[in-house]
């Protein structure tokens, strides 16, 4: 009792000063740098007679109040009023922040942050894709219904194909009309070989794992993964995972095989109690520590363990035991059963595709890397990580889980997508 | 026997309210004070002024009357928000509320504010709850990114 009407006549006398200069001037004084931080305050804060007092509501409140509206706006579009309220200052930002659970937990995507965070561990995040071929464009866009073929879903990214002489690239980005490498939306890029038989997923920030991923390419050679700061430029290029299609030894009209290596995903994110080390931070240049969930020494913690081990090409890994804890994440697709009365190859995707088509595919993990290919157990290995199909023209839903980000599920679609000259 | 029923709550502005105990004991804080010292039958309440505290008294035994009733709480709660629209006044009946440790009030106050906060821009929570823009030029522009995220492609209610 005593101590609440303390402080608030304490701050109560401050007026003016929101809780947060107020914390800064103490710690200021502590420090011994109380002369830099008192003419910081009075700079950045011009004297306003008009007290100030929902800036001092005691954190206990707020967080109550946050926690209601977070509460009450489960679903977009009303779920951007939690974004809203994280613009407001320093202290809401951090409460909000801290109040929102990741996707992994929520199956909720609410920042632009949770666009590169694992998916929901107990069920699909159902999304689709609108092709526009006139302009080469993509949207990944959240389904806020059951329905397959709706117009309105909350837009999470765009992509842009681009078709250079020696490959093709597909630039992904947070903006849904700026697609350019140029921009600050710009959050990774999705580039093919000649023949479009394979893709490296780059992303802008390295991840936590980094000692595994392959050194960056020509492009990037300043942002060796040995020197990454917290600060790191939006031009970085982390080649976060590989995707291989096989020659098509099914027919033309057959589905294609893909492989995919996840550099940045242990495979032993998929066992029990298995995690995805490290959530990258977007665009962590415009960060303060205050406003990074995860602090990036624990990162550099995490990728100690995976620093023993060095990852080679596709066909290479080796599949000794020892291995196994920092192995990255593989995934095949399912393969799927001939029809004897359609005359076809057929999948079940529970009701969420509807046209066949060459690109449909589900992907499920790869208990063995390599070529050597073991039943998967009973585990979650089981589970359909990213299904990917055809409903309509131009139409495509894509659902994805954990481990997958929506950004990795996202550049893995845009790769069944691109024309394969050697796998048709 | 009314006196043994009632108590006499002070506020920090030195007016008095009486009050029957058991209204006066839905406040967890209250009740800590009546239980720890018996013979007392006035309670000074140092951090809620008359005005403030008037709201609690009012709220408190409309809460007493209803009983176990929710319906007749939800209507009362109703009727006891309409027209609660003053900045000031909210902020001081929340703190009051969490101070008492009156649960039903603070759940009521904070939803409401929750509920003010819906749909409006981060310019109108600043402007309307008087806080500071406190976002260096940096965390600024992260921030105006986010938000354009969170609007982009969403209709608008």
């Amino acid at each position: 009792m005593s101590f609440r009407s303390i402080a608030r006549d304490i701050r109560d006398s401050f007026g003016s000063l929101s809780r947060r200069s107020f914390d800064v001037r103490l710690s200021g004084h502590n420090r011994g740098k109380s002369h830099s931080s008192f003419h910081d305050i009075s700079d950045d804060q011009p004297l306003i007679i008009q007290s100030s007092h929902w800036a001092n509501l005691p954190p206990e409140l707020l967080f109550d109040v946050i926690k209601r509206l977070e509460e009450s706006e489960s679903t977009w579009p009303s779920r951007k009023h939690v974004v809203s309220c994280s613009a407001v200052c320093r202290s809401w930002r951090s409460m909000c922040k801290e109040i929102v659970k990741s996707p992994e937990l929520s199956g909720k995507l609410t920042f632009p942050v949770s666009l590169k965070q694992p998916g929901h561990r107990d069920g699909p995040i159902q999304c689709f894709i609108k092709r526009d071929k006139s302009n080469l464009t993509y949207h990944l866009f959240l389904c806020l219904s059951p329905a397959l073929l709706v117009e309105n879903g909350k837009f999470l990214l765009s992509a842009k194909r681009t078709r250079r002489t020696t490959c093709t690239e597909y630039v992904i980005s947070m903006d849904a009309d700026n697609i350019s490498r140029s921009s600050s939306t710009y959050i990774g890029k999705l580039r093919s070989n000649f023949l479009g038989t394979k893709f490296i997923i780059y992303d802008t920030q390295p991840p936590p794992t980094c000692s595994h991923i392959p050194p960056p390419g020509r492009t990037s050679r300043r942002f060796n993964s040995k020197k990454v700061s917290p600060k790191v430029p939006t031009t970085g290029n982390y080649n976060i995972s590989q995707i291989t299609y096989e020659l098509n030894v099914l027919g033309t009209r057959g589905p294609r095989r893909m492989h995919c290596m996840m550099h940045s995903i242990p495979a032993s994110s998929l066992e029990p109690g298995g995690v995805v080390p490290g959530q990258p931070e977007l665009l962590p240049r415009a960060l303060e520590d205050s406003f990074r969930s995860i602090s990036f020494s624990k990162s550099l913690e995490h990728s100690t363990e995976f620093s023993s081990s060095r990852f080679s090409e596709v066909a290479g890994l080796s599949n000794e035991g020892d291995e196994s804890k920092s192995r990255p994440l593989v995934l095949k697709n399912k393969s799927p059963r001939w029809h004897e009365q359609l005359q076809c190859w057929c999948l079940n995707f529970r009701g969420r595709v509807t046209v066949a088509s060459v690109k449909n595919f589900q992907l499920i993990a790869s208990t063995q890397p390599g070529p050597t290919t073991s039943q998967p157990g009973p585990s979650d290995h089981d589970k359909i990580i990213l299904q990917f199909g055809k409903v309509g023209k131009d139409m495509f839903t894509m659902d994805y889980r954990y481990p997958l980000s929506a950004f990795q599920a996202f550049a893995i679609c845009l790769s069944s997508f691109d024309t394969k000259l050697a796998c048709e | 026997m009314a006196e043994e029923n009632t108590i006499t709550l002070k506020s920090s502005d030195g007016k008095e309210f009486l009050i029957s105990k058991k209204a006066a004991t839905l406040s967890e804080t209250i009740k800590a004070m009546v239980e720890e010292d018996n013979s007392s039958s006035v309670f000074p309440l140092t951090v809620v002024d008359s005005k403030t505290l008037a709201d609690v008294i009012t709220f408190l035994n409309k809460h007493v009357d209803c009983g176990d009733d929710d319906d007749k709480k939800k209507s009362c709660d109703e009727e006891f928000m309409a027209g609660k629209d003053d900045m000031k006044d909210l902020f001081d009946l929340v703190v009051a509320a969490n101070y008492l440790d009156v649960k039903d009030l603070l759940d009521l106050i904070c939803g409401k504010i929750a509920d003010m906060m819906q749909g409006k821009s981060p310019e109108w929570v600043r402007k309307t709850f008087n806080i500071q823009n406190d976002f260096s030029p940096e965390e600024e522009a992260k921030v105006r990114e986010e938000y354009a995220w969170a609007h982009e492609g969403v209709e608008e209610d």
